[in-house]
């Protein structure tokens, strides 16, 4: 027999529906010859709650935040972000770290499109 | 009539964006130039909330990128203030795609609503986040009245 009392229905139901808030956080892009360079402020995430994922040229990064729960009631919040990064990159290569709540995110370029001076020869 | 929380979160994280968009570009209709390198006045960095607990008053500031010796946290007079700075340079030899993260400079001051116990104050940063912690003095905390019938 299904509860009647709309309100509650969160508790009763089986299936749990996740409402955690959702903030984009700032992102600063940076690049030179050698690889791409992001950084992006996370505060309150730590290690074991932050996921970069790339595929296909595009970079997700997620990170929760629930740290806030003596001083906020609710489950925390999450900051993500998706980057359409350009062709080029060498995923095998690609390193992050987290200090402060700050990710910085490193993503080389592939040896084979760095600049390279060409010999020009008497012909 | 099931709605989907995700996409109304998603949503608010796109005004987010929205939001430091307007900020931007008034900036650079006030001040004709990119981000300033030298850090700025920002009122509305860092977010903070400064709360009563019941038996203590906490302050969280989220302050990503600094560390302990980046803030400053000092009580006068019952007038607790925080202040920093940040600075974000742009790295050496790199080209600038996005930068979003401003270098600024901040002070905010709170009036404590009562005595503090000054000697147990800790302020902790940890992570980005900042959480001062002032427990109430002893003739601030909160008690039970007894309620008697005569």
């Amino acid at each position: 027999m299904s509860d009647k009392n709309v309100a509650k229905r969160e508790t009763t139901d089986v299936e749990r529906i996740e409402r955690r808030r959702t903030y984009a956080p700032a992102v600063d892009i940076f690049e030179n010859t050698e690889e791409i360079l992001m950084y992006a402020d996370m505060p309150g995430v730590t290690l074991d709650e932050v996921k970069i994922n790339f595929e296909k040229n595009q970079l997700t990064m997620e990170g929760t935040c629930t740290c806030l729960k003596d001083y906020e009631k609710d489950d925390g919040f999450v900051y993500t972000r998706k980057f359409v990064v350009p062709g080029g990159i060498d995923p095998d290569r690609i390193s992050a770290e987290l200090r402060n709540g700050v990710l910085t995110i490193h993503l080389p370029k592939q040896d084979s499109l760095r600049p390279r001076e060409i010999a020009v020869q008497a012909g | 009539m099931l709605l989907r929380w995700n996409d109304i979160d998603n949503a608010f994280a796109m005004l987010d964006e929205a939001r430091r968009e307007m900020d931007r570009w008034v900036r650079r209709m006030t001040e004709g130039g990119d981000l300033p390198s030298v850090p700025q006045w920002a009122s509305g960095w860092p977010r903070m909330q400064f709360i009563d607990m019941g038996n203590e008053l906490a302050l969280v500031a989220e302050v990503p990128g600094l560390s302990e010796k980046d803030v400053n946290v000092s009580v006068n007079q019952d007038v607790l203030t925080i202040s920093g700075e940040r600075r974000t340079q742009v790295p050496e030899g790199y080209q600038t795609h996005r930068h979003e993260r401003a270098s600024v400079k901040f002070s905010r001051s709170f009036a404590l609503p009562c005595k503090v116990d000054l000697e147990k104050t800790t302020a902790l940063a940890r992570n980005g986040i900042l959480t001062v912690t002032l427990p109430k003095a002893p003739e601030s905390q909160p008690r039970q009245i007894q309620v008697k019938s005569s």
